[in-house]
Protein backbone atom coordinates (compact mmCIF):
# COMPACT_ATOMS: atom_id res chain seq x y z
CA UNK A 1 0.00 0.00 0.00
CA UNK A 2 1.04 3.54 -0.73
CA UNK A 3 2.34 4.87 2.55
CA UNK A 4 3.24 2.09 4.27
CA UNK A 5 6.79 0.96 4.67
CA UNK A 6 7.55 -2.65 5.70
CA UNK A 7 9.13 -2.81 8.94
CA UNK A 8 12.64 -3.60 9.53
CA UNK A 9 13.52 -7.44 10.12
CA UNK A 10 14.89 -8.09 13.35
CA UNK A 11 14.09 -4.21 14.52
CA UNK A 12 10.83 -5.33 16.62
CA UNK A 13 10.80 -6.81 20.27
CA UNK A 14 8.43 -8.88 19.08
CA UNK A 15 6.30 -10.34 16.46
CA UNK A 16 3.18 -7.39 15.53
CA UNK A 17 0.57 -8.67 13.78
CA UNK A 18 -2.60 -6.95 13.93
CA UNK A 19 -5.19 -8.27 11.36
CA UNK A 20 -7.82 -6.12 12.23
CA UNK A 21 -9.56 -4.46 9.15
CA UNK A 22 -7.71 -1.75 8.52
CA UNK A 23 -7.07 1.75 6.12
CA UNK A 24 -4.91 3.87 4.38
CA UNK A 25 -5.60 7.35 5.61
CA UNK A 26 -4.39 10.39 7.29
CA UNK A 27 -5.08 12.00 10.27
CA UNK A 28 -3.26 13.94 12.24
CA UNK A 29 -1.45 12.98 14.97
CA UNK A 30 0.61 14.68 17.73
CA UNK A 31 2.84 13.59 20.46
CA UNK A 32 5.76 14.27 22.73
CA UNK A 33 9.56 13.49 21.24
CA UNK A 34 12.72 14.92 23.71
CA UNK A 35 10.58 17.26 25.38
CA UNK A 36 9.00 19.34 21.98
CA UNK A 37 5.52 18.36 20.72
CA UNK A 38 5.48 17.03 17.03
CA UNK A 39 2.99 16.73 14.48
CA UNK A 40 2.57 14.23 11.75
CA UNK A 41 0.28 11.93 9.98
CA UNK A 42 -0.25 8.65 10.40
CA UNK A 43 -1.49 5.74 7.46
CA UNK A 44 -2.91 2.03 7.66
CA UNK A 45 -5.20 2.65 10.41
CA UNK A 46 -6.55 0.16 12.09
CA UNK A 47 -8.66 -0.23 15.70
CA UNK A 48 -5.23 -2.58 17.19
CA UNK A 49 -2.54 0.04 16.31
CA UNK A 50 -1.24 1.85 13.11
CA UNK A 51 1.74 3.94 11.52
CA UNK A 52 2.98 7.12 12.51
CA UNK A 53 4.82 8.49 9.69
CA UNK A 54 7.76 10.51 11.34
CA UNK A 55 11.29 10.82 10.88
CA UNK A 56 11.91 11.31 14.62
CA UNK A 57 13.67 8.35 16.24
CA UNK A 58 11.69 5.81 18.62
CA UNK A 59 13.15 2.50 20.00
CA UNK A 60 11.09 -0.50 20.29
CA UNK A 61 8.51 -0.63 23.31
CA UNK A 62 8.97 2.77 24.28
CA UNK A 63 5.49 4.56 25.42
CA UNK A 64 4.08 6.98 22.83
CA UNK A 65 0.77 9.34 24.19
CA UNK A 66 -0.50 10.18 20.81
CA UNK A 67 -3.58 13.22 20.36
CA UNK A 68 -5.90 12.00 16.74
CA UNK A 69 -7.61 14.35 15.01
CA UNK A 70 -9.73 14.72 11.72
CA UNK A 71 -11.87 16.70 11.18
CA UNK A 72 -15.07 16.71 12.00
CA UNK A 73 -14.71 13.14 12.27
CA UNK A 74 -12.55 12.62 15.55
CA UNK A 75 -13.15 16.46 16.40
CA UNK A 76 -12.35 17.02 18.78
CA UNK A 77 -9.20 15.74 18.93
CA UNK A 78 -8.72 12.20 21.19
CA UNK A 79 -5.93 11.23 23.28
CA UNK A 80 -4.86 7.16 23.08
CA UNK A 81 -1.56 5.67 24.50
CA UNK A 82 0.46 3.49 22.21
CA UNK A 83 3.74 1.29 22.38
CA UNK A 84 6.09 1.47 19.48
CA UNK A 85 6.36 -2.20 17.89
CA UNK A 86 8.78 -1.89 14.80
CA UNK A 87 10.93 0.37 13.37
CA UNK A 88 11.22 1.50 9.61
CA UNK A 89 14.51 3.24 10.69
CA UNK A 90 15.90 2.45 6.90
CA UNK A 91 14.00 4.73 5.04
CA UNK A 92 14.24 8.28 3.71
CA UNK A 93 12.93 10.42 5.75
CA UNK A 94 9.38 10.73 4.48
CA UNK A 95 8.73 7.21 4.51
CA UNK A 96 10.40 6.75 8.16
CA UNK A 97 8.35 5.82 11.03
CA UNK A 98 6.86 3.76 13.71
CA UNK A 99 4.01 0.72 13.94
CA UNK A 100 2.54 1.24 17.30
CA UNK A 101 0.00 -0.71 19.08
CA UNK A 102 -2.39 1.10 20.85
CA UNK A 103 -2.56 -0.03 24.97
CA UNK A 104 -6.11 0.56 25.15
CA UNK A 105 -8.96 2.05 23.44
CA UNK A 106 -11.78 4.15 24.97
CA UNK A 107 -14.80 2.70 23.76
CA UNK A 108 -16.11 6.33 22.40
CA UNK A 109 -12.79 6.56 20.00
CA UNK A 110 -13.06 2.64 19.57
CA UNK A 111 -16.68 3.76 17.89
CA UNK A 112 -15.14 6.11 15.91
CA UNK A 113 -12.54 4.20 14.64
CA UNK A 114 -14.85 1.43 13.55
CA UNK A 115 -17.17 4.11 12.14
CA UNK A 116 -13.55 5.47 10.25
CA UNK A 117 -12.95 1.73 8.74
CA UNK A 118 -16.32 0.95 7.95
CA UNK A 119 -17.04 4.32 5.97
CA UNK A 120 -13.49 4.32 3.84
CA UNK A 121 -13.18 0.37 3.46
CA UNK A 122 -16.52 -0.12 1.82
CA UNK A 123 -18.47 2.98 2.09
CA UNK A 124 -21.60 3.19 2.93
CA UNK A 125 -24.86 3.67 0.09
CA UNK A 126 -25.38 7.27 -0.79
CA UNK A 127 -28.81 8.61 0.52
CA UNK A 128 -30.58 9.67 -1.97
CA UNK A 129 -30.60 13.17 -3.48
CA UNK A 130 -34.07 13.85 -2.26
CA UNK A 131 -32.78 12.55 1.47
CA UNK A 132 -29.52 14.89 1.49
CA UNK A 133 -27.69 16.38 -2.09
CA UNK A 134 -24.31 15.09 -2.76
CA UNK A 135 -20.96 16.09 -0.76
CA UNK A 136 -18.37 18.38 -3.28
CA UNK A 137 -15.20 18.19 -3.00
CA UNK A 138 -13.19 21.25 -4.44
CA UNK A 139 -9.59 20.18 -5.95
CA UNK A 140 -7.80 23.02 -6.22
CA UNK A 141 -4.33 22.45 -8.29
CA UNK A 142 -2.94 24.76 -10.59
CA UNK A 143 -0.73 22.02 -12.60
CA UNK A 144 -3.07 20.68 -14.80
CA UNK A 145 -1.55 17.94 -15.80
CA UNK A 146 -1.39 17.25 -11.62
CA UNK A 147 -4.46 17.79 -11.50
CA UNK A 148 -6.06 15.45 -13.87
CA UNK A 149 -3.90 13.05 -12.59
CA UNK A 150 -4.99 13.54 -9.22
CA UNK A 151 -8.72 13.72 -10.35
CA UNK A 152 -8.43 10.32 -12.34
CA UNK A 153 -6.89 8.70 -9.88
CA UNK A 154 -9.56 9.16 -7.47
CA UNK A 155 -11.94 7.73 -10.16
CA UNK A 156 -10.42 5.12 -10.29
CA UNK A 157 -9.93 4.19 -6.56
CA UNK A 158 -13.59 4.40 -6.20
CA UNK A 159 -13.58 1.60 -9.03
CA UNK A 160 -12.73 -0.51 -6.84
CA UNK A 161 -15.59 0.13 -3.62
CA UNK A 162 -18.52 -1.77 -3.13
CA UNK A 163 -20.34 1.97 -4.83
CA UNK A 164 -18.56 2.20 -7.92
CA UNK A 165 -18.20 5.70 -8.20
CA UNK A 166 -17.11 8.90 -6.34
CA UNK A 167 -19.27 9.23 -2.92
CA UNK A 168 -19.10 13.10 -3.53
CA UNK A 169 -19.22 15.56 -6.87
CA UNK A 170 -15.32 16.60 -7.87
CA UNK A 171 -15.35 20.51 -8.52
CA UNK A 172 -11.82 20.88 -10.40
CA UNK A 173 -10.74 25.36 -10.40
CA UNK A 174 -7.49 25.94 -12.18
CA UNK A 175 -6.75 29.22 -10.17
CA UNK A 176 -7.46 30.64 -6.70
CA UNK A 177 -10.23 33.14 -9.15
CA UNK A 178 -11.96 29.35 -9.78
CA UNK A 179 -11.97 28.37 -6.89
CA UNK A 180 -13.58 31.42 -5.25
CA UNK A 181 -16.38 31.43 -7.33
CA UNK A 182 -16.95 27.72 -7.12
CA UNK A 183 -17.02 28.44 -2.97
CA UNK A 184 -19.10 31.42 -3.13
CA UNK A 185 -21.87 29.89 -5.33
CA UNK A 186 -21.93 26.03 -4.06
CA UNK A 187 -22.19 24.43 -0.67
CA UNK A 188 -18.73 22.50 -1.07
CA UNK A 189 -18.04 19.89 1.64
CA UNK A 190 -14.04 20.06 1.58
CA UNK A 191 -11.03 21.38 -0.40
CA UNK A 192 -7.79 20.13 -1.24
CA UNK A 193 -5.31 22.77 -2.33
CA UNK A 194 -2.02 22.85 -3.43
CA UNK A 195 0.04 24.87 -2.19
CA UNK A 196 2.47 25.15 -4.27
CA UNK A 197 2.79 28.02 -6.45
CA UNK A 198 0.30 30.09 -5.45
CA UNK A 199 2.30 32.64 -4.03
CA UNK A 200 0.79 32.73 -0.05
CA UNK A 201 1.57 31.15 2.79
CA UNK A 202 -0.73 28.23 3.86
CA UNK A 203 -2.65 29.98 7.01
CA UNK A 204 -3.67 32.85 4.56
CA UNK A 205 -4.69 30.29 1.54
CA UNK A 206 -7.11 28.42 4.77
CA UNK A 207 -8.04 31.70 5.87
CA UNK A 208 -9.51 32.65 2.56
CA UNK A 209 -11.01 29.75 1.22
CA UNK A 210 -13.25 29.30 4.80
CA UNK A 211 -13.62 33.32 3.95
CA UNK A 212 -15.04 32.37 0.26
CA UNK A 213 -16.90 29.88 1.83
CA UNK A 214 -18.46 31.61 4.78
CA UNK A 215 -17.73 28.79 7.15
CA UNK A 216 -15.12 28.92 9.53
CA UNK A 217 -14.99 25.13 9.61
CA UNK A 218 -14.53 24.39 6.41
CA UNK A 219 -12.34 21.05 6.16
CA UNK A 220 -8.98 21.79 3.78
CA UNK A 221 -6.52 19.51 2.82
CA UNK A 222 -3.49 21.09 1.78
CA UNK A 223 -0.84 19.81 -0.45
CA UNK A 224 2.93 21.47 0.38
CA UNK A 225 5.98 20.56 -1.24
CA UNK A 226 8.00 21.94 2.23
CA UNK A 227 9.07 20.30 5.33
CA UNK A 228 5.21 20.88 7.15
CA UNK A 229 5.35 23.04 9.85
CA UNK A 230 3.85 22.11 13.80
CA UNK A 231 0.46 23.34 13.01
CA UNK A 232 -1.45 24.87 16.15
CA UNK A 233 -3.79 22.06 17.72
CA UNK A 234 -6.35 24.66 17.78
CA UNK A 235 -6.75 24.78 13.64
CA UNK A 236 -8.61 21.01 13.61
CA UNK A 237 -9.98 21.52 10.36
CA UNK A 238 -6.81 21.45 8.48
CA UNK A 239 -5.22 18.46 7.14
CA UNK A 240 -1.94 19.00 5.97
CA UNK A 241 0.05 16.58 3.62
CA UNK A 242 3.31 16.44 2.59
CA UNK A 243 4.56 15.87 -0.96
CA UNK A 244 4.34 13.23 -2.74
CA UNK A 245 0.95 12.76 -1.48
CA UNK A 246 0.19 9.13 -1.91
CA UNK A 247 -3.73 8.70 -3.89
CA UNK A 248 -4.69 5.83 -2.16
CA UNK A 249 -4.57 8.01 1.58
CA UNK A 250 -5.42 11.00 -0.46
CA UNK A 251 -8.79 9.21 -1.16
CA UNK A 252 -9.83 7.52 2.25
CA UNK A 253 -8.89 10.96 3.85
CA UNK A 254 -11.87 12.59 1.42
CA UNK A 255 -14.36 9.64 1.86
CA UNK A 256 -13.93 9.80 5.63
CA UNK A 257 -13.90 13.56 5.40
CA UNK A 258 -17.21 14.11 2.74
CA UNK A 259 -19.38 11.17 3.26
CA UNK A 260 -18.80 11.93 7.57
CA UNK A 261 -22.82 11.73 8.83
CA UNK A 262 -24.01 9.95 5.82
CA UNK A 263 -22.90 6.61 7.21
CA UNK B 1 15.34 -1.73 -40.94
CA UNK B 2 18.05 0.14 -39.34
CA UNK B 3 20.40 -0.97 -36.26
CA UNK B 4 19.31 2.30 -34.03
CA UNK B 5 15.57 2.07 -35.07
CA UNK B 6 15.54 -1.63 -33.34
CA UNK B 7 16.42 -0.10 -30.06
CA UNK B 8 13.76 -0.45 -27.72
CA UNK B 9 13.30 3.46 -26.89
CA UNK B 10 12.76 3.84 -22.97
CA UNK B 11 11.31 7.09 -21.11
CA UNK B 12 12.73 7.66 -17.66
CA UNK B 13 10.79 10.16 -15.33
CA UNK B 14 13.60 11.11 -12.22
CA UNK B 15 13.30 14.43 -10.84
CA UNK B 16 17.62 14.05 -9.99
CA UNK B 17 19.11 15.47 -12.73
CA UNK B 18 22.67 13.14 -11.83
CA UNK B 19 21.00 9.83 -11.31
CA UNK B 20 18.73 11.00 -15.43
CA UNK B 21 22.11 11.49 -16.95
CA UNK B 22 23.46 8.33 -15.55
CA UNK B 23 20.40 6.31 -16.14
CA UNK B 24 20.37 7.61 -19.83
CA UNK B 25 24.00 6.58 -20.02
CA UNK B 26 23.60 3.31 -18.78
CA UNK B 27 20.56 2.57 -21.05
CA UNK B 28 22.43 3.50 -24.42
CA UNK B 29 25.22 1.40 -23.06
CA UNK B 30 23.31 -1.10 -22.45
CA UNK B 31 21.24 -1.31 -26.04
CA UNK B 32 18.36 0.81 -25.38
CA UNK B 33 17.73 4.34 -26.86
CA UNK B 34 16.84 6.47 -23.48
CA UNK B 35 15.07 9.79 -23.35
CA UNK B 36 14.46 11.86 -19.67
CA UNK B 37 12.23 13.75 -18.03
CA UNK B 38 12.47 15.52 -14.97
CA UNK B 39 8.67 16.20 -14.04
CA UNK B 40 4.94 14.70 -14.60
CA UNK B 41 4.76 17.97 -17.06
CA UNK B 42 7.95 16.81 -19.43
CA UNK B 43 6.71 13.47 -19.11
CA UNK B 44 3.56 13.93 -20.51
CA UNK B 45 5.30 16.26 -23.50
CA UNK B 46 7.90 13.42 -24.27
CA UNK B 47 5.29 10.79 -24.12
CA UNK B 48 3.00 13.15 -26.70
CA UNK B 49 6.02 13.31 -28.94
CA UNK B 50 7.20 9.79 -28.28
CA UNK B 51 5.92 6.39 -28.66
CA UNK B 52 8.21 4.81 -26.09
CA UNK B 53 8.20 0.74 -25.38
CA UNK B 54 9.26 1.28 -21.85
CA UNK B 55 8.49 3.71 -19.34
CA UNK B 56 10.46 3.81 -15.82
CA UNK B 57 9.09 5.83 -13.60
CA UNK B 58 11.19 6.62 -10.18
CA UNK B 59 8.83 6.17 -7.10
CA UNK B 60 10.26 9.34 -5.01
CA UNK B 61 8.88 12.20 -6.89
CA UNK B 62 8.02 15.45 -5.12
CA UNK B 63 4.74 15.90 -6.46
CA UNK B 64 3.18 12.37 -6.58
CA UNK B 65 4.35 9.03 -6.60
CA UNK B 66 6.07 7.39 -9.57
CA UNK B 67 3.42 4.36 -8.71
CA UNK B 68 0.43 6.64 -8.71
CA UNK B 69 1.25 7.98 -12.76
CA UNK B 70 0.76 4.29 -13.80
CA UNK B 71 -2.47 4.68 -14.93
CA UNK B 72 -1.29 8.41 -16.45
CA UNK B 73 1.20 6.81 -18.39
CA UNK B 74 -1.15 3.49 -19.41
CA UNK B 75 -3.53 5.84 -20.98
CA UNK B 76 -0.69 8.15 -22.34
CA UNK B 77 0.47 5.40 -24.26
CA UNK B 78 -2.46 3.89 -24.90
CA UNK B 79 -1.21 0.69 -23.23
CA UNK B 80 1.27 0.09 -26.04
CA UNK B 81 4.45 0.85 -23.48
CA UNK B 82 5.48 -1.05 -20.33
CA UNK B 83 5.47 0.74 -16.81
CA UNK B 84 8.29 -0.06 -14.68
CA UNK B 85 8.97 1.53 -11.45
CA UNK B 86 12.37 2.70 -10.81
CA UNK B 87 13.55 3.42 -6.83
CA UNK B 88 15.85 2.33 -4.03
CA UNK B 89 13.11 0.72 -1.91
CA UNK B 90 13.22 -2.65 -0.67
CA UNK B 91 12.60 -5.26 -3.18
CA UNK B 92 9.60 -6.19 -1.31
CA UNK B 93 8.00 -3.09 -1.64
CA UNK B 94 8.51 -1.73 -4.91
CA UNK B 95 6.96 -5.40 -5.56
CA UNK B 96 4.12 -4.70 -3.76
CA UNK B 97 3.92 -1.32 -5.47
CA UNK B 98 4.31 -2.37 -8.74
CA UNK B 99 1.33 -4.83 -7.88
CA UNK B 100 -1.33 -2.95 -6.14
CA UNK B 101 -1.00 -0.03 -8.67
CA UNK B 102 -0.52 -2.16 -11.82
CA UNK B 103 2.89 -1.36 -13.34
CA UNK B 104 4.96 -4.25 -15.68
CA UNK B 105 7.69 -4.34 -13.08
CA UNK B 106 10.11 -3.00 -10.99
CA UNK B 107 14.12 -2.05 -10.82
CA UNK B 108 16.01 -1.36 -7.74
CA UNK B 109 18.58 1.40 -8.00
CA UNK B 110 21.93 0.16 -6.64
CA UNK B 111 26.01 0.41 -7.64
CA UNK B 112 25.50 3.76 -9.00
CA UNK B 113 22.89 2.19 -11.73
CA UNK B 114 26.01 0.38 -13.51
CA UNK B 115 23.90 -2.62 -14.51
CA UNK B 116 20.46 -0.71 -15.15
CA UNK B 117 20.26 -1.87 -18.79
CA UNK B 118 20.74 -5.52 -17.54
CA UNK B 119 18.18 -5.02 -14.74
CA UNK B 120 15.49 -3.60 -17.13
CA UNK B 121 15.75 -6.41 -19.37
CA UNK B 122 15.55 -8.80 -16.99
CA UNK B 123 12.26 -7.13 -15.53
CA UNK B 124 10.85 -6.91 -18.93
CA UNK B 125 11.34 -10.41 -19.33
CA UNK B 126 10.07 -11.84 -15.99
CA UNK B 127 5.98 -12.35 -15.80
CA UNK B 128 4.19 -9.43 -15.11
CA UNK B 129 3.59 -8.68 -11.61
CA UNK B 130 -0.10 -9.86 -10.43
CA UNK B 131 -2.59 -7.37 -9.80
CA UNK B 132 -3.45 -6.94 -6.08
CA UNK B 133 -5.58 -4.17 -4.41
Amino acid sequence: MGGMPSPVPGQASSQFVNRAPRVEIVLKVEFESVGQLRADFLSNLSTGGMFVRTPVPFAVGQAMSLLLSLPGVIDPPVRVEAEVRWLTSDQPDFLRGVGVAFKSLAPELKAKLDLLLATTVSPAPQPSASERGPSTVALMVKNPILREIIKSELERLAKGTAQPKLPFDLLCPADLAQCQTALARSPISVVIADADGLGVQVTTLVEELRGWAKRGDLPVVVMQGAELPVQSSTDRHTVLLRKPVGMKPLFSTLVALATKGSA
Amino acid sequence: MSESSKKKLVVLLDDAATIRSVAVHRLSQGGYEAKAAGSVDDLSLLLTEHEPDVVLLDVMMPEVFGYDLVNFVRKMTRGAAKIVLLSSLEEQQLKQHAESNGADGWVRKSNGLTDLAQKLTLALEAPAPTKAE
